[in-house]
């Protein structure tokens, strides 16, 4: 004799678990984020100069106090990034910044540059030339592959009071004498409901009405390059890229598009403050930025920003460009 | 002559016994000191041989009876014949009295018989009882030319409603229409038949303590010169038993068992447990050491081992899973099970290869007189049982049961629009034959098996994470298929034998879309053989025989070296990696077994050392041996309170998936436990007894994963980690003897390991993560300080079962984060954590389950309705923390909400 065991309970085992949970999703920006960083070259040889750029995302009225920089080789980074030596970080904490001399000031920055740093935003652009010894201890073929050194960027609002406030990110770098050096992609619009529409413009959409999009990339961003086999036998290869996606409001089908299919349905955020993120009066206009990061799985990275503007379901029943 | 006398003391109602009934006799002062305890079901006389009449009583004409204490196993075999009266007669011619032999006869014949096991409210036990064995005179043979006593004229059958049961030995009263009343005795067959009656209408009637009243009208016939005038009337007279399920307590004694703490429970206790689905294997979890499995699953934590060191066997026959998919029921029908044996520690050398828990699922011995089937369907799958007698004098007992689920039809409805679909799909079998009626020795035959396939499916387009090489479906399979075949048989009146060869094949398939797929199979064979030898009452050998072994094969897919995952980088160009590996494995352990019983009273003090030598050898690959020293004691100090107490050592080879590297040359060793108990059990009489045991297990040479691994040249694994168990159980219990039955069950419990205790402070990162060695000890993943478990049920009027069930646990520990390092190449994040491994605690679980149950009982079948209520007070009880996309929030996972499970059994005999 066997009662029926509870079919909630082996849908509990197969999704996320019971009852409905209110957690963040990674595609909901609300808070301090380093959405994407991008390396230029994104494929250094050793000795050559690297440019970054970070893609940050800040909430309305929220300011970047600073940002640090680190760059590492792989042998001086762990899972959480560079490692920093500690007797400097343990120097910092006592020091008041404001009190320091320019001179003193300069002989910090030496230490910390000594240390890995890099770059601190907003004020030093973060560049970096990747050691010219980075590849010396590897034989040729592993010279073809390289080594990914490692960038750890710390971000911190302003005003912040806690350590929660702050994001930090690590991203790695290819070093290497590949035949075939990797390029960053390029996003070069969106496709909105199959429309073309240019990087940064805005779109009015109606409240309640879903969108497709998808990012549009330049013809030489998903690239052919030579993979040399452990067996030494050189293969051409394609990228794959994906994109994931985010958005200020709203929701997305699935937060991920993978290459060619990179095109997601963003719905608009719900009228009631029982569901969406977050809820908002319908009866206003209302401008949501959905921004997309394209990666290529190869250390390069692009983006692109999209503003779309709600209004109240009285207007035009397609989606449009603003004038 | 005698079968009467054997079945009335068998249990038979009482007005199926002759003049001669002969109750069980009281036990006699010079008996041993073990005491009476309440037996819910006594043995039943199976096979029968006659004891020959002796031949000079027999021409003397003398007859007599002879009172035999016999003892039986908890199986229900013959183990000792003592003849306890035979009283001398004088021979009828004058002389001195002496005894004739007839109690060489009867005790001869009955070393021969075979009963049914004994149960008490733990399950089958082990017995003594009393026979009075009559010597009559065989009948004379009827004088030529007696008179014809006539054809009967009203004539009929009496049976059960619902079970359709032949009913003997029940009074049938007959009026006819002057007045006059006939009452009868149905025979075996439960049939009747009238003759002497006035001719025209006849009332029939018949009733039965604990049954109601049934009565139907005929018509007799007239009868002229012995010889019915016309139709004789038949009649089908339909008994209902006013309750199927009172309990009957016979006074029978019950001998000691031989385990530190061995509780075995009921089949009847737990259809009755609300939150089991019925499911006999599931209850365990409501027993002192065993912790609560999340979600309600049936992950087995016993006594703070981890799940894979416990074992579980089937007949004595060890199987690799007992639960289908998501642990709801177990892989076998639940009307074969018999008993569940659960040892939480403490047993002894017959169980090997293992350091936690034993449980030992027994199937039924016993198949019904009358074919029986038994048909169960609910939302998830549907089963079917048959069980009977087939063959000349229904000499082979036969049970078939199949079971095959449904879900995968249903489950796409509740995950609509989530993206994925979620299917799983399983079956399993079993065939038992059983010889019935050798002469000597039992035979039987079992082949059994399961399959459980899930599949969660993606639509087009869906992107299931950011991996290209973890898109497409997945799919797991596992399975197992055992042949079995147990032969019993005495060697002499000391010496018993006891084989059980096996072959069966286990298969574990998975795949992720193109690029993962591990599929592994096993051929084993598994082979037990025992000897008992009882030299004396005071000594007890088993010597046995414990071996398993076979072929394996396993071949592995990735899209990466996984190998490389110790310096895991996203953005290395990944080549296809496919590793496979066959060959032969084999361990043939054995063991040896000693009770001591050297007090004159055999049953107060027991102390029993047993050794068990391990041996395994994957070839290619390792071979290692390890001796198993155990010792068990257990004295009665008091009348009904026993003193018990267990040490020993349990070594555990490692897991398959540790034993193999390529090129061989594995260097692991056994894992052991040194595990230690001591324990009081007191009865408390009224069918209520209580058991408190202390533990305390060291945990050494744990296989843990090596921290230093980088490569395939480098050893996967290695024999560092140490842990400590140590706590305390306790149970009251009332067995259902009556229309209470319930327990209350506590643990008090720690359990901790430290995976690297020679490598504190050391910071590197293995294969399989970041390292914790600087952490020492830490809480294992289920270590429930607090486990307190009530069950009760009721039986009330009209078969209504109501019962009840009361958890509260301690919250499992957790790792907790404070936040994230985003890595965007992955595009995860990275947890921290502000605490060492599992420092934090979910809060505690409770539940109140509720479950109420009414059998229905028509002519030909019956019906049991019943619902489950589980959670019936809402509580949000966590299971598992989950935390938001970089770790700063966090959400426990709420365990089953309140759920109403209605089910139902339709039961046919025929």
């Amino acid at each position: 004799m066997r009662a029926p065991p509870p079919l909630l309970a082996l849908c509990c085992l197969g999704l996320t678990g019971c009852g409905g949970n209110q957690l963040a999703q990674a595609w909901q920006l609300d808070r301090l984020r380093i959405l994407g960083v991008r390396a230029e070259p994104a494929e250094p040889r050793p000795g050559e100069q690297v440019t970054f750029e970070a893609l940050y995302y800040l909430p309305d009225g929220t300011t970047l106090s600073l940002a640090t920089w680190f760059a590492c080789l792989p042998d001086a980074a762990d899972s959480f990034g560079c490692t920093v030596d500690p007797t400097i970080m343990d120097e910092l904490s006592g020091i008041d910044i404001e009190s320091l001399s320019p001179e003193e000031l300069s002989a910090l920055y030496a230490r910390l540059v000594e240390a890995g740093l890099v770059g601190v935003d907003p004020w030093f652009a973060p560049t970096w030339t990747a050691p010219a010894d980075a590849l010396d201890d590897l034989d040729e073929q592993a010279r073809l592959e390289g080594v990914s050194a490692v960038v750890t960027i710390t971000a911190i609002p302003e005003g912040s009071t806690s350590d929660s406030d702050v994001e930090i990110a690590l991203k790695r770098l290819p070093i290497s004498e590949a035949s075939t050096p990797n390029h960053n992609p390029e996003v070069t619009g969106f496709l909105v409901d199959e429309r073309a529409v240019a990087l940064g413009a805005t779109v009015e959409v109606l409240w309640g009405q879903p969108l497709h999009v998808e990012p549009l990339l330049s013809t030489d961003s998903i690239e052919t390059y030579l993979y040399r086999t452990e067996d030494g036998t050189d293969e051409e290869r394609l990228e794959e890229p994906y994109a994931t996606w985010y958005t200020e409001a709203g929701e997305f089908d699935q937060p991920y598009g993978l290459y060619p299919t990179m095109d997601v349905e963003w719905t608009p955020p719900a009228p009631t403050a029982e569901a969406g993120f977050p809820p908002y009066d319908s009866e206003q206009e209302r401008e949501v930025d959905v921004v997309v990061v394209v990666r290529d799985r190869r250390g390069g990275m692009a983006w692109g920003q999209l503003t779309l503007r709600l209004v109240p379901a009285t207007g035009p029943s397609l989606a449009r460009v603003a004038d | 002559m005698t079968a009467a006398l054997l079945l009335a003391l068998a249990g038979m109602p009482a007005a199926a016994r002759e003049s001669t009934d002969p109750s069980p006799a009281p036990p006699q002062a010079s008996e041993p000191p073990a005491a009476p305890l309440p037996i819910t079901e006594p043995p039943a006389l199976l096979h029968f041989v006659e004891a020959p009449y002796p031949s000079e009583a027999a021409e003397a004409g003398i007859t007599g009876t002879v009172l035999l204490l016999i003892e039986l196993d908890a199986e229900g075999a013959v183990t000792g014949v003592q003849v306890l009266d035979e009283p001398p007669q004088a021979p009828p011619g004058g002389g001195p009295a002496r005894t004739w032999g007839f109690g060489q006869a009867a005790s001869d014949a009955a070393r021969q018989w075979r009963f049914s096991p004994a149960r008490d409210a733990a399950g089958p036990a082990a017995v003594a009882i009393e026979f009075a064995y009559e010597f009559s005179a065989p009948p004379a043979p009827p004088p030529p030319g007696a008179a014809d006593p006539g054809q009967a004229q009203v004539q009929g059958l009496l049976v059960e409603m619902g079970t359709r049961r032949p009913l003997d030995g029940f009074p049938v009263v007959l009026v006819d229409g002057l007045g006059q009343r006939l009452e009868l005795l149905t025979d075996a067959d439960g049939r009747f038949a009238a003759r002497g009656l006035a001719p025209g209408p006849v009332a029939v009637s018949a009733t039965y303590p604990g049954y109601g009243r049934v009565e139907e009208q005929a018509t007799a016939p007239a009868v002229q010169d012995g010889r019915v005038q016309g139709e004789v009337a038949e009649l089908k007279l339909w008994l209902r038993n006013l309750s199927y399920r009172d309990d009957e307590i016979v006074g029978v004694y019950r001998l000691p068992v031989e385990d530190v703490t061995k509780r075995t429970i009921s089949t009847e206790e737990i259809r009755r447990i609300p939150g089991t689905f019925g499911d006999p294997v599931r209850v365990i979890q409501n027993l002192p050491g065993a912790a609560r499995a999340p979600l309600g699953t049936g992950l087995l934590v016993i006594r703070g081992a981890n799940p894979e060191d416990s074992a579980v066997y089937i007949d004595g026959i060890r199987v690799p899973l007992i639960y289908h998919l998501g642990g709801y029921s177990s892989v076998i029908n639940a009307d074969l099970v018999d008993s569940i044996d659960y040892l939480p520690g403490g047993y002894g050398v017959e169980y090997g290869r293992s350091m936690g828990g034993v449980v030992d699922v027994k199937t039924k011995r016993e198949f019904p007189e009358r074919h029986r089937i038994s048909w169960n369907t609910d939302i998830l799958d549907t089963s079917v049982l048959y069980e009977g007698r087939v063959g000349k004098d229904d000499a082979v007992g036969v049970a078939v049961a199949g079971r095959r689920s449904y879900i995968d039809a249903f489950i796409p409805f509740f995950t609509r629009g989530r993206g994925f679909t979620i299917k799983p799909r399983w079956y399993d079998y079993q065939l038992k034959v059983d010889a019935l009626k050798l002469p000597r020795g039992r035979l039987s035959g079992f082949l059994f098996g399961f399959e459980d396939v899930l599949r969660v499916a993606t639509p087009e387009g869906f992107a299931q994470g950011t991996d290209q090489d973890t898109q497409g479906d997945l799919g797991t399979l596992y399975g197992t298929h055992r042949g079995m075949v147990t032969w019993e048989t005495p060697l002499s009146d000391r010496l018993d034998l006891r084989v059980v060869p096996s072959m069966g094949l286990d298969l574990a398939q998975f795949n992720l879309g193109e690029e993962f797929d591990l599929s592994q199979s096993q051929w084993l064979a598994e082979l037990r053989a025992e000897v008992d030898w009882r030299p004396s009452p005071a000594v007890q050998a088993t010597a046995g025989f414990d071996f398993i072994g076979g072929w394996y094969k396993f071949e592995t897919k990735f899209p990466f070296d996984p190998t490389s995952i110790a310096s895991y980088d996203p953005l290395e160009e990944r080549e296809p990696f496919t590793q496979t590996g066959k060959g032969w494995a084999w361990g043939p352990d054995l063991y040896l077994e000693v009770d001591l019983r050297p007090l004159a009273d055999r049953q107060r003090l027991l102390l029993q050392p047993g050794l068990r030598l391990d041996f395994v050898n994957i070839v290619d690959q390792f071979s290692i041996l390890a001796l198993d020293p155990r010792f068990i004691g257990r004295l009665e100090v008091v009348d009904g309170g026993s003193l018990k107490l267990g040490t020993g050592l349990y070594n555990q080879p490692p897991q398959p998936f540790e034993s193999w590297r390529p090129g061989g040359g594995v260097e692991l060793d056994y894992e052991w436990a040194w595990a230690n108990e001591v324990g009081w059990e007191q009865e408390l009489g009224a069918g209520v007894e209580a058991d408190l045991a202390l533990f305390y297990k060291v945990l050494q040479d744990q296989i843990v994963s090596n921290p230093e691994l980088d490569s395939f040249d480098d050893q996967f694994f290695i024999n560092e980690g140490i842990g400590r168990v140590y706590g305390l159980e306790t149970i009251v219990r009332k067995a259902p003897t009556g229309k209470l039955f319930g327990w209350l069950s506590y643990t008090l419990s720690r359990s901790v390991r430290n995976d690297y205790p020679a490598r504190q402070g050391f910071t590197g990162t293995g294969a399989f993560g970041p390292f914790e060695g600087a952490q020492g000890w830490y809480r294992y993943d289920f270590d429930q300080t607090h486990i307190l478990v009530a069950v009760a049920g009721y039986t009330l009027p009209w078969d209504v079962q109501v019962s009840g069930k009361v958890q509260y646990v301690t919250g499992n520990p957790y790792t907790p984060y404070a936040g994230g390092v985003y890595d965007l190449d992955l595009d995860s994040y990275q947890p921290y954590s502000t605490g060492t491994y599992n420092s934090e605690r979910q809060p505690p679980f409770f539940a109140v389950d509720l479950r109420v149950d009414r059998l229905f009982t028509f002519k030909r079948w019956q019906l049991e309705l019943y619902l489950d209520l589980l959670n019936v007070l809402r509580g949000e009880n966590p299971e598992f923390v989950q935390y938001n996309y970089d770790y700063t929030e966090q959400y426990f996972v709420r365990g089953l909400p309140f759920i109403p499970s209605p089910g139902f059994q339709a039961d046919f005999e025929f």
